[in-house]
Parts: structure tokens; C-alpha cells; sequence
């Protein structure tokens, strides 16, 4: 006790400090440490799944349709959560994916869409996120130059 | 209590708060994430291709154009101007060697939607509000840019000009990715002093 009596402003700050920590590390209303680690996935397109790939996750799998999915499989589904993009971060919609086990799909349309929203709930600690894309190679360059393609006026 | 205890006491609690904090070399992103949503939303973040098109016609010094495509890709084809800044590079360094100058707009483009996307809000989320995206990529760049035709009798003056930004913006696009990669820097270079000479009438 006469430790505590000595030092008492010292712990104090210490606890302070201490709290301050823990509201950064686990606080859902704020960002997680390490935004490069938490973007991990994206660097590789190991985020990216298919429509083939969606029937051996559906079990466990949350899917999340932010816009106006075009998918027919996924259509076929029956719990869909709507959830429009503007109120992804609410507390309720948050808590509900920060306690979910499985895999979380995010369905839309707009693929800048899915990028945004998959980017913000990683960097909320939100793990297993999927963008469903309709295409395999979601990042490929479809079009080749050529050198007499561009129409003259 | 003697001296030393107490700095023992000290040093102890000192490593135990080292221990619990986060590393410091780490970045996370610390806007706030309701207003990030908002801000990474709102459609003033795009720039069309035909917005992009006329800022590399007119050589527009207030922005920077970012290609985030390999270092292959960007060798094979990039835009007029652009800088490669692959993008994993762009999230395992520090953002803000590319992104520091406050006077211009960073205008991020790959392929598709999906690394553009991801970065506006990466680069956001770091406060580096000049940061925006070509919408649609370099496959939209493609179908607008490099295979616009014009069919029909009329043309309205607004239609011409459009028309006339995007056949300049496509010969220069053509002009810069036929040339080695050594060339492409001069050609960029000359492309400046030819258009200064054709400005400035006869010099």
C-alpha cells in the first residue's frame, strides 16, 4: 500500500495511459492498428470470390447485398441482409459482423461500391470478408492497343 | 523504499505499458469512419474519363495521375503523365511520399474498380483528402476514349469539343505506348514543347 500511497500519481497517469490503449486497440468506433495488415487481402485478390465458389461457403456465410445484386444463384438465396451502404457502420449492422463466425459476402452491382465497403469494415477488425465478383479476372484489362483503333473526326 | 527498488518499480511498469502498446511504426487510419463512409460515398471523389482526358490535354499541373497497376502492366500501357505506384507498394509504404502535396489532386487508376477504390479510401482514411478515382479504369479509358466514334448528320458544339478532347487524349495515349520505354519520358517532354510553340504562334 505505501507503494501505491509513494507512487500514486505515477499510476494514475499509468492507468490513464493504460486505458487510453485499450480504447485504441479494441474499440469498434474507431480504426484498427495496422491499416497495411488489416488491407492484406486485397493485395493478392485473395478477397475476391466467384459465383462457383458461394455454394461451398453458404452454411456459415453472411451475404450482405449493399446495392442492386445482379447475381441469378444469389437471388435464389433467401437470407439476404439488406444493408444500404450508407448505414454499413451503424452500431447494430457493426456488432453484427464483428460477432459473426463464418465468412461475410458483400453483393452489389457496383464493384467501386464493394471496394470501399470491403476496405472500411477491415479496417474496422471485421476478418473474412468476400466481394462476390461476376468475373474471374475482376482486374483485367479487356481491351489491347492498337495502333489505328482511334477514330478520326 | 531505496533508490533502487523504486527505479526497478518504475522500469517494470514502464516494459509492461511498452509490452501492452501497439507497435508505432504501424499506421492506421484515424478519421473518423462515419465521416470516411460519407466522404468515400459522395460521387465528388470520381473524375469521369472525359474529366481525366481533358486534364492530360491540357497538362494540367494540379493533378497526378496514379497508375496502381505492376510495374509490367504500366510498361505495357499507361496514361499520358501518370506515375506507377503499384499497389501493394502503395500499402506497405508510406502513402504520404506520394500523396504530400496538398496543391495537387491524386487521381488513382488500375484495370478495373476494385485497387482504385480500395486506395481512395485507404488514402482518405489517412486525411489525404486530394485523393480521387478515374471511374471505370483503363477498361472504361478503352471503350470511351479509344472507340469513340461519332456517327450521325449533326454535331452539337458540345459534343464536338467532347469529341475533340477524347480524339486528342487517344493519339497522345497511342503516340506515348508505341515508343520504348526510354522514349516515353522525352516524347512527354517534346509533346510540352510542341504544344508551347503552337500556343505561342510564330516564334
Amino acid at each position: 500500500m505505501e507503494i501505491f500511497k509513494q507512487f500514486r500519481l505515477f499510476f494514475v497517469i499509468f492507468i490513464l495511459i493504460l486505458c487510453a490503449v485499450f480504447y485504441r486497440s479494441f474499440s469498434n468506433s474507431i480504426f484498427r492498428y495496422d491499416a497495411a495488415k488489416m488491407a492484406l487481402p486485397s493485395l493478392q485478390g485473395e478477397n475476391i470470390i466467384t459465383e462457383e465458389q458461394i455454394p461451398g461457403m453458404m452454411d456459415k456465410a453472411l451475404i450482405i447485398d449493399i446495392g442492386c445484386s445482379d447475381s441469378v444463384l444469389v437471388k435464389s438465396v433467401k437470407n439476404i441482409n439488406k444493408i444500404s451502404p450508407d448505414s454499413i457502420l451503424d452500431k447494430k449492422y457493426t456488432r453484427k459482423l464483428l460477432k459473426h463466425e463464418g465468412p461475410i459476402i458483400l453483393l452489389s452491382s457496383d464493384n467501386s461500391t464493394s471496394a470501399k465497403i470491403w476496405m472500411l469494415l477491415s479496417q474496422k477488425g471485421i476478418r473474412n470478408i468476400y466481394i462476390l465478383s461476376y468475373e474471374k479476372e475482376f482486374e483485367a484489362l479487356k481491351y489491347t492497343l492498337k495502333a489505328d483503333s482511334l477514330s478520326m473526326p | 523504499m531505496e533508490i533502487r527498488k523504486k527505479i526497478s518499480v518504475i522500469l517494470l511498469i514502464l516494459g509492461i505499458l511498452l509490452a501492452i502498446l501497439p507497435l508505432s511504426s504501424s499506421r492506421s487510419l484515424f478519421v473518423n469512419p462515419s465521416k470516411l463512409l460519407s466522404e468515400v460515398l459522395n460521387p465528388n471523389v470520381y473524375f469521369t474519363v472525359d474529366q481525366t482526358a481533358k486534364f492530360i490535354v491540357n497538362e494540367d499541373t494540379t493533378v497526378r495521375i496514379i497508375d496502381l497497376r505492376s510495374n509490367e502492366e504500366f510498361r505495357k500501357i499507361c496514361l499520358p503523365g501518370a506515375i506507377n505506384i503499384p499497389y501493394n507498394s502503395f500499402i506497405k509504404s508510406d502513402p504520404g511520399l506520394y500523396l504530400n502535396d496538398k496543391s495537387k489532386r491524386n487521381i488513382f487508376y488500375s484495370n478495373g474498380d476494385f485497387y482504385s477504390n480500395y486506395a481512395l479510401v485507404y488514402a482518405r482514411g489517412l486525411d489525404y483528402r486530394n485523393s480521387y478515382v478515374m471511374s471505370g479504369g483503363l477498361n472504361e479509358w478503352f471503350r470511351m476514349v479509344m472507340e469513340s466514334k461519332f456517327s450521325g448528320e449533326r454535331i452539337s458544339a458540345r459534343e464536338n469539343s467532347l469529341f475533340e478532347i477524347r480524339t486528342r487524349a487517344g493519339k497522345l495515349f497511342t503516340q506515348i505506348n508505341t515508343l520504348p520505354d526510354s522514349l516515353k519520358g522525352k516524347f512527354m517532354v517534346s509533346a510540352r514543347f510542341a504544344s508551347r510553340k503552337l500556343d505561342g504562334g510564330c516564334e
